[in-house]
């Protein structure tokens, strides 16, 4: 048995932008105000912005999930978004002024 | 609601040729695609400010694009109801529901990532290969911290090469092809050496990652991959026996595509088992014409036969679709249908190469251990699905219903195939005479009760 590397870093998000232009478009994520690309979708930019352990948790098993498919299949990316639960995050393009709230079960935040 | 002659239901590589072509021949279309831009899998992101990034198939899609541009092509409008006259519901990004009766219906809904249950596939920080890949060419994003590649296929091969172009830290490629029979291989060798640029262009993916830093574990095995709240590590069998164990924050799966095929499913358009894609096929005739008279599937909703061939199957369908119509005589059809369908052939010849090169391997359900889970939706395990069919439930009908595998919002688009592997090995049969569980609209879960719109049509559904 070889172990590589260090542990992975605890807190973290997925991915990053590879240009650091700023974007145009402010939305709120959990009363946070988030700077987002107009061609970007909320699922992109919630990988970009936060930790994926705290994405969503299943509604009927507790965990946390986060996107796997990024193309409409998964499920696994469901978010309120300006009031309508189980929107999924990854068809869905920012827009100024959208509000997205996070579902977690019994309303806890990580 | 419209009645335009040709509705397409998809905004890829052959829903946005087929748009083309039709209208060139003076058919009125309108198309609906649920994602927010058109270009599916394969042309994402073309019409984006990051777009060019990744080369020449960019400019290729930017084109496509352009040409497809015009009147009542909607972005963000999911067909969530097709009977078989083809008239159409969908759902807009207002969740107003809208209605279409079309002439003729082309259901080009293209491929998706084949699912892939392994121990800790649930856990954030999983995705899969075409998750990352849409990442960078739609949004320009690239892994922030280290990730590892594991799985199989030609996909997997070109992501390598384009995350390492942009930078970012591959940890690790953990491949699990098998090695490839050499007899297999040479029988489809002879065929494949029709395009030889797709294969060449394999070839250079191969010998680019070779010269990389990156580790590269080849026909890996017994893989699963651990952490508590999001995935910390994976661990797998090396070809000489060895485990590892290799940290990650991002680990990315991949074993192939299958047809994303629940539209022609929901229409109950026939459909055989293809076991050297180990997919279910939409069966069509060379025109694209399903089962069902006056609906057409064309691309790899169809099976998985690649973009080229994806391109000219719009294009035909579009060719024939304007003859049943009378926009053209036959003569006329078969005249222009004449150069799609030898380029479709050439594509076709390539595919038993790849078929034999990348069989699924990691994603085979009938070796997962019991307390692997299948259904993400319901979290339903393979020992869950074995225990039900000894109890006697003897398809996935039943299964949905003894286990509610399918039953979530995903409504089987993750569990579909798995169900039928744990099938075959429990019960004997073969997954093309176990077939699937039957797809009902609406396509998936829309807000009910909520919007008015939507509750006048389900009334009118209903009545
Ligand atoms: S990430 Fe799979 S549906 Fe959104």
């Amino acid at each position: 048995m070889t172990q590589q590397n260090k542990p992975a870093s605890s807190h973290f998000p997925l991915y990053r932008l590879l240009s650091d232009a700023p974007g145009g478009i402010v939305v709120d994520l959990d009363g946070e105000q988030l700077a987002a690309h107009s061609h970007e979708t909320v699922a992109s930019l919630m990988l970009r912005q936060i930790d994926p352990g705290q994405f969503r948790r299943s509604a009927v098993s507790g965990e946390p999930r986060a996107p796997l498919c990024m193309m409409g299949v998964c499920f696994e990316c469901l978010v309120e978004i300006d009031g309508q639960r189980n929107e999924q995050a990854c068809l869905v393009r920012v827009r100024s002024g959208m509000t997205i709230r996070r579902q977690f079960p019994r309303g806890e935040r990580q | 609601m419209s009645a335009p002659d040709l509705l397409i239901v998809g905004g890829g590589a052959a829903g946005l040729s087929a748009a083309i072509i039709a209208r060139e021949l003076g058919l009125s279309v309108e198309l609906l695609d649920e994602r927010p831009a058109f270009g599916g899998n394969y042309f994402a992101g073309a019409g984006n400010p990051s777009a060019g990034r990744l080369g020449e198939g960019y400019a290729q899609g930017a084109d496509l694009l352009r040409k497809a541009n015009g009147p009542r092509m909607h972005n963000g409008a999911f067909a969530w109801r097709i009977e078989p006259d083809g008239k159409t519901y969908f759902i807009d990004p207002a969740s107003k529901v809208g209605r279409i009766s079309p002439r003729r219906l082309l259901i080009a809904t293209g491929a998706q990532e084949r699912p892939v249950p392994i121990p800790g596939a649930l856990l954030p920080g999983v995705m899969y290969a075409g998750a990352a890949q849409l990442m960078l060419k739609t949004f320009g994003s690239i892994p922030a911290g280290r990730a590892v590649l594991v799985g199989s296929g030609p996909l997997l091969l070109l992501l390598a090469k384009q995350l390492l172009g942009q930078g970012a830290a591959l940890a690790a490629m953990i491949e699990t092809t098998p090695r490839a029979g050499l007899l297999t291989t040479a029988r489809s060798l002879p065929s494949a050496l029709k395009v030889p640029a797709l294969l060449s262009e394999g070839l250079s993916f191969r010998s680019a990652l070779r010269k990389s830093s990156m580790a590269w574990h080849r026909q890996a095995s017994g893989i699963f991959i651990s952490g508590r709240d999001k995935a910390g590590s994976v661990t797998f069998t090396d070809r000489h026996g060895r485990r590892h164990t290799i940290m990650a924050d991002l680990i990315l799966l991949h074993d192939g595509v299958i047809p994303n095929d629940h539209v022609a499913r929901q229409l109950k358009c026939k459909e055989t088992w293809n076991p050297r894609q180990h997919c279910f096929n939409t069966t069509v005739d060379q025109w694209g014409e399903t089962s069902r008279k006056g609906i057409f599937a064309a691309g790899d909703c169809t099976g998985i036969w690649g973009v080229e061939a994806a391109r000219r199957s719009g294009e035909i369908a579009a060719i024939e679709i304007a003859r049943q119509l009378g926009f053209i005589n036959a003569d006329e059809r078969d005249r222009r249908a004449a150069e799609p369908l030898r380029q479709r052939a050439r594509q076709v010849a390539f595919r038993p190469f790849v078929e034999t090169h990348f069989p699924p391997t990691l994603s085979r359900a009938e070796f997962a251990h019991d307390d692997t889970v299948i259904c993400r939706c319901e979290t339903v395990t393979a020992g869950e699905i074995r225990l039900a069919i000894r109890q006697g439930a003897s398809g996935p009908d039943q299964l949905k219903s003894f286990t509610r595998c399918g039953m979530g919002p995903c409504q089987g688009r993750s569990c579909a195939m798995a169900v039928a592997e744990i099938l075959a090995s429990e019960t004997g049969q073969s997954i093309g005479e176990i077939g699937r569980h039957d797809i009902r609209a609406p396509l998936k879960p829309l807000p009910l009760g909520q919007i008015a719109t939507v509750r006048d049509a389900v009334e009118e559904i209903v009545a």
